[in-house]
């Protein structure tokens, strides 16, 4: 890959042939596998049994790095003829629940409504941005497991548009059309997500509840410019698909391999269902850390400060985001929230579970982020940059998709049964 | 690095004047750059519960709403404006009402800003006229805006979270 390298001046010429190199890639892997019908480039999947393939390759558009791609297959409710297998699939441990873009969609799956028939629309709001649209209805089977009538998230409805969803999703319009406007293939860099995290619901008991302690991200609406908050059942809730399987259903184990030099154009790796159910997915000897049933968090220590409660292993986080310039003493880029060291820096934190005690220490290298997100590779194992300030007296630290380049991370969902106790947890 | 050894006071509002905070007009609603009242309104729109702790410089309204979201505004003592905004719950706070006059500001910049490969990455403005962090996960968001030319001379900003 080294004819590749070149300085800034080129950049355009280098997107130019990462982007030809993707669609090469997708092609090839396009042949070779086989898939049904799939919709879209990027983490083409496929697998079986409790095992799907991913790929850090990256996506459907060919410009997202550090992202785990995979396919999932949708069928309308109890339909065998009306489905879809659907690549370019984000891996997100961060997040719970499948959301696909509506454009990228060519089978109608049922609306959710509400008792009065009013359909269900849903405002998501992650780390990086937020999806507004309508809450469907399907099948779901990614690899051999498949989860019944699963609600899920359309995001980016024609029905649905943005400008109308509440004040408080999209800040008042301010993000709409934004890079934090997520309801685009675009925007989003992929055609869907997965999120495969420690909890079960998208939201959880607060959208079950009326007046002021529901948080609202749950609407009832009779148009499309009339919602007013809906009081969501759980069981109507967007879904970690996990907890719908019929086995496998207690967590998942994400492998990724590790590679030299920082960074590398294709990663292969697996996301595993269940923890300890199969011969595949024992814990062996992995430390368990477990994580807050609230935030889903554990604690992180670095240089001396413990930043309880404000830690994650989040594959869905494309570096590793982590406190600021004035606690590592990293400068920041020009250009955006990574870190720009001149040269790669070796770092060492503690991560720590939340209340059982278990620490294990992390050695971890940050590279120049300019110079890395400029390049052609899309697996790029030394990313850091910027966390931002927790109100709870700490900054947080998100440890994204490089923590997980070399080492299986298990995540085990809230509440499950596993052999290592009952989650929520992750152990590596 | 803890807040907690400059405290020298704590006020807890009462049940009285929580129910007159909710008569404060929405209107009033203008946290950043507002001052007491704006924080009332803040308090009101929020249905939340009210604690401040003061030190010499600057007192922290923290607002905790009954969805578990919690808003800490940070008041100069010397102009009695607030100079900074955090926040940290399952779901964010409605940043026209936190932001107040510097929310056009923030959509302006947003909107300005050029997508790169990041694709899923903590949002930053950072402009010499106002600075606005957010990121997180889902479930757990957290953020930050303050006005950099407002913030009390001797105050770090490690110390606003």
């Amino acid at each position: 890959m080294n004819w590749l390298t070149c300085n800034m001046t080129c950049k355009p010429a280098r997107q130019f042939i990462a982007l030809a190199l993707s669609a090469l890639l997708v092609s090839l892997v396009g042949c070779s596998s086989t898939p049904p019908a799939t919709s879209g480039g990027g983490g083409q999947g496929g697998g079986s049994g409790n095992v799907a393939n991913i790929s850090v390759d990256g996506g459907p558009e060919g410009n997202y790095g550090n992202g785990a791609f995979t396919s999932v297959t949708i069928c309308v409710p109890g339909s065998t003829t009306q489905c879809q297998t659907i690549g370019g699939i984000l891996v997100d441990t961060g997040s719970y629940g499948l959301r696909i873009e509506a454009s990228v969609l060519t089978i109608t799956p049922p609306q959710q409504t509400d008792s009065s028939n009013n359909p269900i629309v849903e405002c998501g709001i992650f780390g990086s941005g937020f999806t507004w649209g309508p809450v469907q209805t399907v099948d779901m089977t990614i690899a051999g497991e498949s989860a019944s009538s699963m609600p899920i998230q359309v995001m980016g409805s024609a029905n649905f548009p943005d400008s109308d969803a509440p004040g408080f999703c999209t800040d008042n319009g301010a993000e709409v059309g934004t890079s934090a406007d997520l309801n685009t293939v675009e925007s989003l860099g992929a055609n869907g997500i997965l999120g495969v995290g420690n909890l079960v619901q998208d939201c959880g008991t607060a959208c079950t509840q009326s007046g002021a302690s529901n948080p609202g991200t749950y609407s009832s609406c009779p148009t499309a410019s009339t919602c007013v908050t809906a009081n969501e059942p759980l069981a109507s809730q967007v879904v970690n698909p996990v907890s719908l399987f019929a086995t496998d259903n207690n967590g998942v184990v994400v492998e990724l391999p590790g590679f030299s030099n920082g960074e590398t154009t294709t990663v292969n790796g697996q996301l595993i269902f269940g923890i300890g159910t199969e011969t595949n997915n024992g814990l062996g000897n992995a430390t368990i850390y477990n994580v807050d049933t609230t935030f889903a968090n554990l604690s992180t220590e670095f240089d001396g400060v413990t930043y309880t409660d404000a830690a994650f292993l989040d594959t869905g986080s494309e570096a590793l985001f982590f406190l600021d310039s004035s606690v590592t003493g990293l400068p920041q880029c020009t250009d955006d929230e990574l870190y720009c060291p001149s040269g790669n820096v070796n770092l060492t934190a503690n991560i720590e579970g939340f209340s059982n005690g278990n620490s294990g220490t992390v050695n971890f290298t940050v590279g120049n982020g300019d110079d890395l997100i400029s390049g052609s590779f899309n697996a790029i194992s030394i990313l850091g940059g910027l966390g931002v300030d927790a109100s709870n007296n700490s900054l947080y630290f998100d440890w994204g998709l490089p923590f997980f380049y070399g080492t299986n991370v298990y995540v085990a969902l809230d509440g499950a049964t596993t052999p290592g106790g009952t989650g929520p947890y992750v152990a590596y | 690095m803890a807040m907690g050894d400059k405290a020298v006071k704590l006020i807890q509002t009462t049940a009285l004047a929580a129910l007159f905070m909710l008569a404060v007009p929405l209107t009033a609603s203008a946290s950043l750059g507002g001052n007491f009242g704006s924080v009332q309104a803040d308090q009101a729109r929020l249905h939340g519960t009210l604690q401040s702790t003061a030190n010499s410089t600057y007192t922290i309204h923290e607002l905790k709403a009954p969805t578990g979201l919690v808003v800490r505004e940070y008041v100069s003592t010397s102009t009695g404006e607030v100079f900074a905004v955090t926040w940290q719950g399952p779901t964010k706070p409605d940043l026209q009402q936190v932001l107040g006059s510097y929310f056009q500001t923030f959509k302006s910049a947003l909107q300005s800003q050029k997508t790169s490969r990041l694709h899923r990455a903590p949002i930053m403005i950072n402009q010499s006229g106002l600075v606005v962090q957010m990121g997180g996960h889902m479930r757990f968001v957290v953020g930050r805006a303050y006005v950099p030319s407002m913030v009390p001379g001797n105050v770090q900003m490690e110390e606003i979270r």
